[in-house]
């Protein structure tokens, strides 16, 4: 992790329009304080999306839940859409704030990026940004020093998009090749379903960045599986997959133990093509 | 660029090839049959291309179809083998062919070099375009949408190069008003009478319970309403079922119902609280495990608001 205090920060001036935009949706709202959670959620996207388009990425900023009347009246959100990859977070911070507070929905995130409003309001810093894969399941907080610099964003957001045609074909055929009535495809295919094509690609893009080659299958799988890095459990890491058993009956943990050496397997081979076409190893970094 | 009927002599050394494969059409003796290119590729002479581009630089109404072009380099260039002087030789001649590609950035940016700039970029386009082709179906998608995505990717990597060129710099990029992208108009035709500072904290604090008290029919406030006395008892009804004894499987005989942490509760703490409690909080406070309550909030009770407030966004204004 970078502290990006240490690094540049992009100034992003706030145009009139935008400013008479959030003071007319956070005029919607129930009660001042729920005003000004949606006042200042409304900038940061405006903020977030006005960098993304000046760097050329494809967004639909009323496609997401911080543009709509209803749901943004109930909802803390501040998302704002990549067609065909996901959505980015956008949240506020106020200066002099040490750590944001992660918003209920969570849904088909991929990252999570901190708007820096300081007075006079006239302009927000984008102070870093966190993949959605390296928040737990239970982190309810993330700390400013855990930010990652926004110059590494769009290699981030370059890496999905360049994967996500690749592994939607990869998954395509591997969900067809599954059998519906074996309980350990099922259960494969389920693990799989469960997940975005861009989730998928953002969870191994991690497993690449923080393993080692030969690590890759089982740490692959066991993020495939759903189950956090930091929870262990996998048990024997040189289980081979068999679909033969010598019992008619195979037990629970056989199964869980098949699913976990097939995912293994698929977690394997696609690190494998993704490493290629991201070209790891080499440079890759557009910058 | 747009065909023209007036044709222009091609490059002298294109005359014999086009010949030896019948491609010159008879009054002229030296005009290309609309097929010769497709053909001229097929048949290995790709060398052509920087003599049709420099053709077109002399001759701006030159019949030059670059999109075809750029559909029939990348074939080649997908096709050819990686680190190849082939494949070198290819990407020049891309090199050469993107400035004329239509949506090409060009425009100059305060304190940049663009020629530099645009050096750096073709280098870093070249890095990924092998991933970049991959994932691109080059027999199915037509050739103005493949130039539209060569073209999006380009001006993405120069855009890129310029946002860190200016953090080298420390500089700002916004700071002066250039190349502002097209945003939302909504809101442009939203004025908020003056004058109240909106640049400070209390100014936005006065401005937003101005507008709110002169919205009468706010949509925040009808939804909450709703959610506070959830007539139908939806939000109420929903809650967890936790099990009994945590060793033991989860069966009905092992479950018991929550009503305590029902999706009403949580909305109101979770949502409509100012500032919200923590999930973990509520689970501690109410005794249930952490798991069982965040899936049931995640899976049922979020769905439910959610679907409150998709009905609630279909009803007409009063």
């Amino acid at each position: 992790m970078v502290n990006s205090m240490d690094t540049y920060l992009l100034v992003i001036p706030l145009e009139q329009t935008a400013r008479n935009l959030a003071l007319q949706f956070a005029s919607e709202q129930a009660n001042p304080q729920k005003g000004k959670r949606v006042y200042f959620n409304t900038l940061a996207v405006w903020a977030v999306n006005y960098f993304l388009e000046w760097m050329e990425m494809e967004t639909d900023i009323d496609g997401g839940d911080s543009w709509n009347p209803a749901r943004r009246a109930v909802l803390d959100v501040g998302d704002l859409v990549l067609p065909g990859i996901g959505k980015i977070e956008c949240c506020p911070v106020q200066l002099g704030e040490s750590a944001i507070s992660l918003p209920e929905v969570r849904e088909n995130r991929i990252a999570y990026i901190v708007v820096q409003f300081a007075e006079p309001f006239d302009k927000v810093k984008l102070l870093g940004f966190i993949p959605a894969v390296e928040i737990q399941g239970e982190t309810e907080e993330i700390s400013l020093t855990n930010l990652k610099p926004v110059e590494e964003l769009w290699d981030y957001l370059d890496r999905i998009e360049l994967a996500i045609p690749l592994l939607q074909g990869e998954i395509e055929e591997l969900l067809s090749d599954l059998e519906e009535d074996d309980p350990v495809q099922a259960q494969v295919r389920e693990n799989l379903q469960n997940k975005s094509i861009s989730e998928i690609v953002a969870i191994l893009n991690k497993v690449l960045h923080s393993s080692e080659k030969s690590d890759w299958g089982y740490e692959g799988g066991k993020a495939l599986a759903g189950s956090g890095s930091s929870s262990g459990g996998w048990g024997n890491r040189d289980i081979s997959f068999s679909r033969d058993k010598s019992s008619p009956v195979e037990k629970a943990s056989d199964i869980e133990e098949d699913v976990k050496a097939e995912l293994n397997l698929i977690a394997e081979d696609l690190l494998e093509k993704l490493a290629e076409i991201w070209g790891d190893g080499d440079d890759f970094a557009l910058s | 660029m747009t065909r023209h009927d007036t044709p222009v002599e091609p490059l002298a050394g294109l005359v014999p090839v086009a010949a030896s494969f019948n491609l010159l059409l008879p009054p002229t003796g030296w005009e290309l049959k609309p097929i010769s290119l497709t053909l001229l590729l097929l048949a290995g002479y790709s060398a052509i291309f920087p003599g049709i581009i420099e053709l077109s630089r002399c001759h701006p109404n030159v019949p030059v179809n670059t999109d075809e072009q750029l559909r029939q380099l990348l074939q080649l260039l997908k096709d050819s083998q990686e680190g190849s002087k082939e494949q070198e030789r290819l990407k020049n001649q891309l090199c050469q062919l993107i400035p004329h590609l239509p949506g090409i950035r060009k425009h100059p940016y305060p304190n940049i070099d663009l020629e530099e700039m645009m050096q750096e970029t073709y280098c870093g386009f070249l890095k990924t375009l092998s991933a970049f082709l991959r994932g691109i179906d080059l027999d199915n998608l037509a050739a103005d949408v493949l130039r539209t995505r060569v073209v999006q990717r380009f001006n993405k990597t120069l855009k890129n190069k310029v946002y860190d060129q200016y953090r080298r710099m420390q500089q700002q990029i916004f700071t002066v008003s250039f190349d502002a992208p097209i945003t939302s108009n909504r809101g442009e035709n939203f004025e908020a009478p003056e004058p109240i500072d909106h640049t400070t904290k209390n100014g936005i604090e006065q401005l937003i319970e101005r507008e709110q008290a002169q919205n009468k029919q706010r949509i925040g406030h009808k939804l909450w309403q709703c959610i506070e006395e959830d007539p139908t008892g939806e939000l109420r009804n929903s809650y967890p079922n936790e099990k009994i004894d945590k060793k033991k499987p989860n069966n009905p005989e092992n479950r018991r119902p929550r009503p305590d942490a029902n999706s009403h509760v949580l909305a109101l703490r979770l949502l409509l609280q100012d500032p919200p409690d923590k999930l973990s909080k509520i689970a501690r406070e109410l005794n249930i495990d952490y798991q069982t309550l965040n899936s049931h909030w995640k899976r049922t009770g979020l769905a439910l608001v959610k679907e409150i407030a998709l009905k609630f966004g279909y009803q007409p204004e009063e």
